[in-house]
């Protein structure tokens, strides 16, 4: 801070502080302007490519459900798409919860390998009751969670021979750079929370028995 | 007049269901899941097998059959008929549970759809954004405070809870149908709506019932799910409430 020692030097200090306060205030300004162009065209950018994405995997999912492949196919094509376009990983660790912490990195990745079929069988057939029908981009909002953006988008999905509109929410995140979903909600009820209790249900099946529940699911999807 | 024999069958069921709440006790495991199911190896699984039975060679294959012969056309005439009987039910809970604005919405999509849509047969209200908005009175007791209750399994109807059933049977008073005086019609009109369900959700059921590890944990799941996400709206669902490590 500037030190004043006479009526003329403090005259001139003050002036001097003023003009670098002006010019202080003017780069926050224009500092704060050109965050605003900056981030505004990125965040749009954001959103464009989680629609895109939902757009995208939605269409190939209907095109796989509507094919004539066996459902043994369509869930290995489906499990492909997956792990282009989900956070599977994050799936993995949102349907065990707090046990994740205690599992080795064995047991992570033979849980995650053993989820994913399973999740693609459910996620393939649940969507398959669209084929004939459509499902489309309605709208998408922006959210703020613990740091993280995330965009939420909307479609409306109609079954074949049924008025009835169905709402079905993709929750879209960033993930090394591209955009990946972890969530579809449909009419309300979370893919990833509904995976979550089952989980529940068949670890206290078997007591709690982490390596049993990975072996029922690889039965299960055998 | 109310179809009487619909409405006794489903308030003895509710009553014994209630009975049955009333003397249970709930294990440990499921009560740490969140879930009060104290009859799960007593009654629960059995009365399970039998649906799932029901449904292997009864349900689906008719359901199948169902879509199969019938043209699309018929199919949604059927679906958008189905619809408009829920209207009194829908408009009433939406009332009972203050949500005025969607009983507003309820109302005039009645209103169109009788009107212009040949008595229900068509839903021009849709395209008028009227879009169908459900509300039951299991829902209405929830938003009153009513505990869930115990979680069983009605044969051929599926899963259900106390609170559930309670309001399906309030619900049947609601219905146009039970109002015949016919109760082979309701029973008709119950028997289709059954199986355009089915058809309609025909790969969602079949994941969760026949390539599950364990059926009726995943079927107990889904349903208590599926009601807990109608009930709160969604809120049940959050997923910021999992922790994310």
């Amino acid at each position: 801070m500037a030190t004043v020692t006479g009526a003329s030097g403090a005259g001139e200090t003050g002036a001097r502080w003023r003009a670098r306060a002006r010019c202080g205030l003017g780069m926050m300004i224009g500092a704060a302007l050109a965050a605003a162009l900056w981030t505004a065209p990125a965040a749009a950018a954001d959103v464009e490519a989680a629609n895109a994405l939902v757009e995208d995997t939605a269409a190939q999912i209907l095109d796989l459900a509507a094919s004539e492949a066996s459902d043994l196919e369509k869930r290995q094509s489906f499990e492909a798409l997956l792990n282009e376009t989900a956070d599977v990983a994050r799936i993995a660790r949102l349907t065990i919860g707090r046990p994740w912490r205690g599992l080795t990195d064995s047991q992570k990745a033979d849980y995650q390998a053993a989820l994913i079929p399973f999740a693609a069988n459910r996620f393939v057939k649940s969507f398959g009751d669209f084929k004939g029908g459509s499902v489309r981009y309605k709208s998408s909002t922006t959210t703020k969670v613990r740091d993280e953006e995330r965009v939420l988008v909307r479609t409306i999905g109609r079954r074949p021979a049924s008025a009835e509109a169905t709402d079905i929410l993709w929750v879209v995140t960033e993930l090394e750079g591209r955009p990946v979903f972890y969530d579809v909600r449909i009419e309300n009820l979370s893919l990833v929370v509904q995976l979550k209790n089952e989980m529940s249900g068949y670890l206290s099946s078997v007591g709690g028995d982490f390596d049993k529940l990975v072996a029922l699911l690889r039965e299960s999807t055998a | 007049m109310m179809s009487f024999s619909a409405a006794i069958r489903m308030a003895a069921i509710g009553a014994v269901a209630l009975g049955l709440s009333a003397c249970a006790t709930n294990s440990p495991e499921n009560a740490a899941l969140g879930i009060n199911d104290p009859y799960e190896n007593s009654v629960n699984r059995s009365i399970h097998s039998f649906n799932k039975g029901f449904d292997r060679y009864a349900l689906r294959p008719v359901s199948q059959g169902y879509d199969a012969v019938t043209p699309g056309l018929f199919r949604l005439l059927i679906s958008n008929a189905l619809n408009h009987l829920e209207a009194p039910r829908d408009f009433a809970n939406h009332i009972l549970t203050a949500e005025f604005e969607s009983a507003g919405r309820t109302l005039l999509r009645f209103a169109v759809n009788t009107t212009v849509g040949a008595g229900g047969l068509l839903d021009p209200a849709t395209d008028f954004e009227l879009e169908k908005e459900d509300a039951d009175f299991g829902k209405t007791l929830a938003v009153w405070g009513a505990g869930e209750g115990v979680y069983y399994e009605i044969p051929f109807l599926g899963p259900s809870t106390v609170r559930h059933t309670a309001g399906r049977v309030v619900d049947l008073a609601l219905a146009p149908t039970s109002y015949l005086g016919e109760p082979l019609i309701a029973g008709g009109v119950a028997a289709v709506a059954a199986v355009e369900a089915r058809d309609d959700n025909l790969g969602a059921i079949d994941s969760v019932l026949y390539d599950s590890p364990d059926s009726y944990i995943a079927v107990r799941s889904f349903y208590l799910d599926a009601r807990r996400a109608f009930v709160t709206n969604g809120e049940s669902q959050n997923l910021d409430d999992l922790e994310d490590f």
